[in-house]
This record gives structure tokens, sequence and C-alpha cells, in this order.
């Protein structure tokens, strides 16, 4: 009888040792890679497809390049406000905003193409706006009375609130302008490669930054602000990524690290559209 | 009743057999299935990894980690190196080629005379790698097994083929080429910098550029930062797959079963950011050019920052990666690189610093004026070290922490030299007895044997 009992034990005991074991060698085993950016690109889109995300049709998988770029922290506008006699302008230096309401009627009317031919015009004219050659539309960011310009540079736009000029139309008239400047731009290192659109749309995806049942609307390679180091404010390429709530349709711009992939959380500054 | 009494004793007998024999199986199975602990499925070794593949794996192309790291002129029939802060023309050779394909390749000349005179050639544009790769992973090339390798790249005045050269052995290919152009290449190159004039030196290992003035070089900084221990024990041994955390002399080692090793450096203040991974694994060293892509599927398994990640060095068993800032290679702590990854037969090492050269600063003026590269050669060579040991000169960064902040490090320009294996600055190399140091080295190399 006790020899019987000692067998059952063993047979408990090993029993329970073969489950450890199985269980032990069906768990999936810790992958030593990302195995998540190995996936091969259609699986991931299939995957994105039926969580209800749409994507661009043409998303290119081809990479681009950039620039570490650098601006010096000056104070560029209030030297020009003496220059700005076509307009009443004032200047926060707290916010280092210039703020200017046309003096005389500007009358912008027409179709989109002709109020963008007039608002450019007025824009480009030193009297009105300082630096004003430098901006240029972005219509991703604008919206009906409030046509959004960004700061360009002979490396590409930059799209920060330190960097914008916002003109206000109402009833076909200017009514005001808001500006900041950024300063002339210049390369920091050489050119290097970045990620392309697709790696960045595919990083948020991983990074579960892309909710479900959104779309996709456009994605841009800009420049962005990463941090002030010695009186200077560091640039770097990011692919601004304008994506679609398919239920609210409300549009949010999102950031990618165009050289690492990775998201930039701290930066808020491009309002929605 | 007795038979039923019988049946189930001989049941409960074969059950008990049966748990124990099948216990005893899978602990075999889980302890010799290789792919479950050392993820050989997924390692490289035995060069699953392809050239293609590598373009796949990663947000970013890893292909840019063998992208050359210098470009040389002529002006006025003298070499010069070739600068351009906006262009980057090793970058815009690479791109130039990534479409190209291999149409021919022909062996053209072995002798060192006619690699002199191509080296002193004023019609071609020379990009160079700091040690030979193969033209495997170089181009789509399938024409013949063999590995040929190079580390000088000659561009003629024609976008139909190159001349490949390789500095050890003298060897020149001419490259049939389709599908490339290089119109902007030989633009930039035109509207470059000339910035300094060197010529090329015949040394131990091959072919070395030597300035043949002393000149001023910038000092780069940058804001680092370091990724945590943590980081790497996740990213190469998983999240929860630790079986085990010993600490020795200070040091911390964690390992995933038997089969990988994680060694972290000590976190007091004598923290080096040097790490050490080790995959034991059986099999045979790769030949070189499945080292290169292997070592490359390591460097990705890191996860460090790859942005200035370029290919340096490589022996019969290790490949080295080191940072590349504006076409020079940045040693840390002294003489380290940024990644090492060795091979032998039982293991894989994968030596790292965890640095990360996250944002860099504007140039501010500041320079290091550094000898011609034979006065600094003289100068070695009256402390001992014969011109004749030494296998490469280069001009590396050392790396410098700035007073004024913590986090903020400064490239120094300065000579590295390699020999007798070994890379140490200039004024290493002068501080050095020699006499020690080489009777130090023959005795390692004898019990070695």
């Amino acid at each position: 009888m006790d020899h019987k009992k000692i067998e059952w034990l063993f047979l408990i005991v090993f029993v329970l040792i073969d489950i450890y074991l199985a269980i032990e060698i069906v768990r999936s085993p810790v992958s030593l890679s990302n195995t998540a950016s190995n996936s091969s690109s259609s699986n991931i889109k299939l995957e994105m497809r039926s969580d209800g995300i749409d994507l661009p049709d043409h998303l290119s998988t081809t990479q681009e390049s950039g620039y570490y770029l650098a601006a010096k922290n000056k104070d560029y506008l209030s030297d020009k406000l003496s220059t700005l006699t076509q307009v009443n302008a004032s200047y926060s230096k707290a916010t280092s905003t210039l703020t200017a309401t046309p003096k005389n009627q500007v009358t912008i009317k027409g179709d989109q193409k002709q109020i963008l031919k007039e608002l450019n015009m007025f824009k480009d004219d030193s009297k009105n706006v300082p630096f004003g050659m430098q901006f240029k539309y972005e219509p991703n960011m604008s919206s009906s009375g409030s046509y959004i310009f960004v700061q360009n540079s002979e490396y590409g736009s930059i799209y920060d609130n330190s960097a914008l000029l916002t003109i206000n139309v109402k009833n076909g008239l200017i009514e005001n302008y808001t500006m900041t400047y950024m300063g002339p731009v210049s390369s920091v290192r050489e050119l290097q490669s970045t990620i392309s659109p697709w790696h960045a749309v595919r990083s948020m995806y991983t990074d579960r930054e892309l909710a479900n049942n959104s779309r996709v609307l456009k994605v841009k390679l800009g420049y962005s602000k990463l941090t002030d180091v010695r009186g200077s404010t560091i640039l770097l390429p990011t692919w601004m990524v304008w994506i679609q709530n398919k239920t609210t349709k409300n549009t949010t711009v999102k950031r990618v690290n165009a050289f690492n992939g990775q998201m930039i959380q701290n930066n808020t500054s491009i309002s929605d559209k | 009743m007795k038979f039923k009494f019988k049946f189930g004793d001989l049941f409960l007998g074969i059950g008990t057999a049966v748990a124990i024999i099948l216990s005893i199986v899978l602990w075999i199975f889980i302890m010799t299935n290789d792919q479950r602990f050392s993820h050989i499925a997924q390692s490289p070794h035995s060069s699953s990894v392809n050239r293609d593949q590598l373009r796949n794996r990663n947000t970013k192309d890893l292909y840019d980690l063998y992208i050359p790291t210098n470009s040389y002129g002529f002006k006025k029939g003298h070499p010069y190196r070739l600068y351009d802060s906006k262009k980057n023309l090793p970058f815009e050779f690479s791109r130039s080629l990534k479409n190209a394909k291999v149409t021919k390749t022909v062996d053209v000349s072995s002798s060192r005379a006619d690699y002199e005179k191509l080296l002193n050639n004023p019609n071609f544009i020379q990009l160079t790698y700091p040690d030979e790769i193969t033209l495997r992973l170089f181009a789509n090339y399938n024409l013949d097994k063999r590995n040929r390798e190079f580390n000088r790249i000659f561009i003629p005045n024609s976008n139909s083929w190159l001349y490949l050269g390789n500095d050890k052995t003298n060897q020149v290919y001419r490259l049939s080429l389709s599908g490339v152009n290089f119109n902007r290449l030989r633009k930039y190159a035109k509207n470059a910098k000339y910035q300094s004039q060197v010529s090329f030196i015949r040394m131990k290992s091959g072919y070395s550029t030597f300035y043949d003035k002393s000149y001023d070089w910038k000092v780069y900084s940058y804001i680092t930062n370091y990724q945590s221990d943590s980081f790497f024990v996740n990213r190469l041994l998983g999240t929860s797959g630790v079986t085990s955390r010993t600490s020795k002399d200070g040091q911390t080692t964690y390992s995933l079963n038997y089969s990988n090793r994680l060694r972290v450096p000590n976190a007091d203040k004598s923290n080096d950011h040097n790490y050490l991974y080790t995959n034991y694994e059986k099999g045979r060293i790769p030949n070189v050019n499945n080292r290169l892509l292997d070592s490359v599927y390591y460097v990705y398994n890191l996860g460090l920052t790859e942005q200035d990640l370029r290919f340096f060095d490589a022996d019969k068993d290790s490949v080295s990666y080191v940072n590349n800032i504006e076409g020079i290679p940045v040693f840390l702590n002294e003489h380290d690189v940024q990644v090492n990854t060795k091979f032998s037969t039982g293991a894989i090492n994968v030596a790292f610093n965890s640095i990360n050269f996250q944002i860099p600063v504007p140039f501010d003026g500041e320079t290091e004026r550094l000898e011609s590269t034979d006065e600094m050669i003289d100068r070695l060579a009256t402390n001992g070290l014969r011109k004749d040991d030494i296998e490469k000169v280069i001009i590396g960064f050392k790396v410098e922490k700035d007073k004024s902040n913590n986090s903020l490090v400064n490239l120094v320009p300065a000579y590295f030299v390699k020999a007798y294996g070994e890379w140490k600055s200039a004024d290493e190399w002068s501080k050095q007895d020699m006499q020690i140091y080489r009777s130090n080295k023959v005795a390692v190399e004898r019990e070695a044997k």
C-alpha cells in the first residue's frame, strides 16, 4: 500500500512537471529583435486596414534627406516696426509676436487662386510684412478666414509657432495679421538620410500613435524645433502627418523624427485645421 | 476484482513511467532547442541575411552603415580631402548607386606601381572606406561567388564604369555598371571645399591619408545621453527572459539561460558605458561577406541610434563600427569603438558603448591645430614606435566633457594610429613604453598559441 502511494505521488509530481515544461515550450519565446519592425510592409498595411486606418494612395517608401538646422535666438521683428509704413503694427516682446492691421483697406476677393495671389502680394511687400517673402502658404493648416503661412528656407519649411504668419480675412478684407519669425537658419551638420513617409506612418502605427478608424491625409517633410542650445534653436527634419478622425472629421497633425522614426511628443505648436 | 486491481497497478506503473520519460524528453527538448534560447532562427549565423534584407530590417536603411566616409579630389595635380558641409559627397555617391547594377567585373591589375599611379590620377574622384568591404555588400552583384574586397572607389568621367581598389593587395577591379549617374556627384565635388592637401602613403595595412601640412580642424560639440541598462537587458534578453543576475567585482551580468549574456558596466563614477553581449552559439566563423552582414544584424539588435554609425574596421574575426561626424570617426574612452562584433567558433561577442550623440550644437569657431602626419610619425618613431609597425593612421575625434554642462561633450580632433592590431591615439602611443609593450604583446601571443 505504501509502495502504491509513492507511485501515485510520483505520477502526480511528474505530471505537474510535464505540464510546467509543456507550458514553457508553448509559451512564445521572447524575441531578441524588434520583430514588429521586421514585419513585411504588406502585413502591416493589412493590419492597418483591418483597424480602419486609411492611407494615401501613393505613400512613398523612398528615403529622403535632411539636416540638423540652427537659428540664432534673436529679436528679429522689433527693429522692423519702423519699416512697416502701410500697417499699424505693435510688437510683444513677451511672446515675440508682431501684430499689424492695414492702414488702408486691403480687399481680398475672388476664387481661392485669386485670394492667394492677393495675399501673397500683400505679404511680399516689406512695407506690410517684414521678411514676408520667406513665408509660404500652408493649405493643410489654413481655414476659411485664417490663412497660415510657414517660414520657408533653402532647406525646407519650418513648422513651429515661432515661425508663423497668420493673415485673418473678414468680409473680403484683411483684418489683421500676427507673425513670429525664427531668423535665418543654417545647417549644423552634413546632409543625412531620413526615413521614408511610409516608414514614418508605420512607426506611428507600431507606437500606437495612429488611432483606429482614422485617415492619413498627408505626409510632408518639414523642420521642427528640437531644443535650444547655446543661444540657438536646433531644428530637425520631421515627417508631418495629418490625420483625420473618420467619425468626428477632426484633423490633427503629428510629427515623427525623420532621422530615427521616434514620435515628437512635446510639440503641439501647430493648430488643428 | 483481483484482475482489476492488477490492471490498475499496471496502469499506474506505466503512467508513472510515461510521465517520467515525458518530463525527461521535454526537459531535453527545452535545453537543446537553440531556437528557443539563442534565437538561432532569427540570428544571422550562416549568412541568412542578405543585402536586400538589410534594407528592410529597420525604419532606416541599415545599408547606411556602409556609406563611404571620405572623398578626395585633385587641384593642380595634388590630391585634396573634399568637404562640403551642405552636400555630403559620400552620401550623394551612395544615393547615386542605389539602383546600380553591376554588369561585368574585370580584375585589372595588382601591381603596386599601377595602384599608386591610379591613386595619384587627377581624372578620378576617390571615395574611401576605412577598411575593406566586399563587392557583394556594395552593389547588386551575383556574377560569381568570389568575395572581392576593396576600400577605395575611383569615379571616372563616365557613368558606365568605375574602378574599385584594395589598398592592402593593390588589386584593382573594373566594374561595368548600369543605372547610375554620377553627374551630380561630380558637380558637387567640383564645388566642394578643397580643404587640405594630402598624400596617400603606404603603411603596413594599406594606404593611409597623410596631411602634408599642419591644419586647423573643427571641434564639434554634442549633447549626449546614455541608454539605461534595462533598455539593453530588455532589448537583448527580452522583457521576461532573464534567468539570472550575478554581480562580481562591481560588474553585473544578466543571463538568459545558458545562451545569452549581457555584462553591464559599473554604475559608479568609473562607468565607461561599455557593455558586452555574448551569444553562445556553436558554428564556424563566417566568411568576410557574411561577417559584415551578420555584424549589421547585431548592431541593429542593440537599438543604438544609427544616424552617424559607420563601418570602421574589420579583422579576420571581428567587425567594428564608430560614429562618424563630418567624415571623421569618434573614439570613445580614449580609443574604444562604438560597436565591435567578434566572431568565434563558440560564441559571438558584441562589445558596445551606450553613448548617444543626441543633439548637435552649432559650431562655435573652436578649432584644433594638428601637426602634419609626417611630423606625428617622426614623433612616435623617436618614442620607439617604428613606421614599419604602423598599420594605419587616421584623424579621429576624442570625446572630452565640456565644463559648462554635464551632458555636453566636445569632439576634439587628434591623430589615431593602429599598430599591433590596436587603435590608440598618437598621444597614447607616445606615452607608451614600447619595449615593455612589445614584450607583453609577444608573451600574450605565445600564451594564446
